[in-house]
């Protein structure tokens, strides 16, 4: 009995050994025949020092300060800073839907752009310039509008940053929609995400929207 | 006479457990030709997607990095990472398994790969067209509508050219084995129409380079609507 589970270990011991071996020949690629030793160091450390310059060239590009990322898809919103997260917080993006004004002539198409933008502009207690679909949505059109259902105030939450073409990220009365595709392009942040952001950027602060 | 025949064959045991350790200490020491070609080989795949994703940063629009040895995707713009997937699963067919094990053909990913053509898998096709009506005439505002649309599965299929194709495959996986079984049956039975992702999957498996992504569909939702016809992708094997 013994003599045959010290021969299994042997035999166990022998395969193990061998398997090995080949699994790590199998895995490294033969190098060719008019590469010595010599050559393939020199090349080695020639692409070592080539692809560390590379990493710092690419290093380079990504923004030293604060910058905002937005998933448009998971509606997330995200403020980095050197591989770090430093705020991730739900946002409310372009619901993707259309407007059509009521003699048909004009169109509007509600979605969030993406791509690099800056931070143009910051203004705290924002008020909303209430655009033409703005009117036709509420369907107010033709009717006589005072000032204040054409500026409205605290719509737009604490702060507002301007990113061009009338998209800005900005607060919301609707928090419980925060999460959600609804929006008419812009970026609608919660009350405590939009503190943070507001701390974290100035004018001039990458924001990248995929 | 059975004690000693146990001990030599422990001391036989031992002694080829030794000999299978020495050649590898030695080779730690001093690395041999053919693992100085393997870190050469693999330092060059480093520099080409360097390269390429150097390249790729100066433009506008958004470029995908396939890492098969992190098991990676991750979307970049200027040079910024926008979103980093992990894959759960990656599968090369035979074409892409030769290329990735081909030393001689290192050259074939220097070159960043351009997007021509992309397809569109849902589990449930009406779901979208149905949930694109709904949305027009009232917003999603309980959030239940988007979460059906996030994790129904999807199958995202990119043509490039030099006949790459990515699959990006969204699925939540099945719990038991039981559904894992189901799941199979399903798949190989809709595998024999070459209207469904599996279908199209199999006749891509024959003619292409393949590489399947197995993902969470809310990651394939967020990532492939940025592969537009002309995106660039750098792929690492």
């Amino acid at each position: 009995m013994m003599l045959r589970i010290g021969a299994a270990c042997a035999l166990a011991a022998l395969l193990l050994a061998g398997g090995c071996r080949q699994g790590g020949d199998s895995t490294a690629p033969s190098a060719p025949a008019h590469m010595d030793e010599e050559a393939l160091q020199k090349r080695i450390a020639g692409l070592q020092k080539q692809n560390g310059q590379l990493e710092s060239r690419l290093g380079k590009l990504i923004p030293k300060s604060p910058y905002i990322v937005i998933n448009t898809t998971l509606n997330r919103i995200y403020v980095r800073k050197s591989g770090e997260t430093l705020v991730d917080g739900a946002c409310s993006t372009g619901s993707n839907t259309e407007l059509v004004s009521p003699d048909g002539t004009r169109r509007w198409f509600f979605s969030t752009p993406r791509g690099v933008f800056k931070v143009l502009n910051r203004r705290k207690n924002p008020v909303w310039a209430v655009p033409e679909w703005g009117i036709i949505e509420a369907e107010l059109a033709g009717e006589e509008l005072l000032p204040e259902d054409l500026f409205q105030r605290g719509v737009l939450g604490k702060y507002a940053l301007d990113l061009g073409h009338g998209y800005m990220i900005h607060g919301t009365l609707f928090q419980r929609f925060l999460g959600l595709q609804v929006t008419h392009g812009c970026v609608r942040v919660g009350d405590e995400d939009l503190e943070q952001i507001w701390q974290l950027t100035k004018i001039g602060t990458p924001v990248y929207i995929f | 006479m059975r004690d000693r025949a146990v001990r030599i064959l422990s001391a036989v045991v031992l002694i080829l457990i030794a000999l299978g350790a020495v050649p590898s200490t030695a080779q730690e020491d001093a690395p041999s030709r053919d693992e100085l070609y393997g870190e050469y080989v693999r330092l060059r795949a480093v520099n080409a997607v360097l390269v390429a994703r150097l390249a790729l940063s100066k433009q506008e629009e958004p470029y995908l990095i396939l890492d098969i040895p992190e098991k990676e995707v991750r979307l970049e713009l200027q040079g910024v990472t926008l979103t980093s997937v992990p894959a759960r699963e990656i599968e090369l067919n035979r074409l892409a398994r030769e290329i990735s094990r081909d030393t001689t053909r290192i050259g074939f990913c220097e070159v960043p790969f351009v997007l021509q053509q992309d397809r569109w898998f849902e589990e449930v096709p009406t779901l979208a067209a149905k949930d694109t009506a709904a949305v027009m005439s009232s917003p999603d505002t309980t959030g239940a509508l988007a979460e059906r649309i996030r994790t129904a599965p999807v199958l995202a299929l990119l043509r490039f050219e030099r006949n790459l194709v990515l699959a990006l495959r969204g699925e939540i996986p099945p719990a038991s084995r039981l559904e894992r079984w189901k799941v199979s049956l399903r798949r190989f039975w809709r595998s024999l129409r070459s209207s469904t992702a599996e279908g199209a999957l199999r006749v891509e498996r024959r003619r292409s380079i393949l590489i399947e992504f197995d993902m969470e569909p809310a990651q394939v939702r967020s990532i492939a609507p940025n592969l537009t016809k002309g995106t660039k992708i750098v792929l690492r094997f």
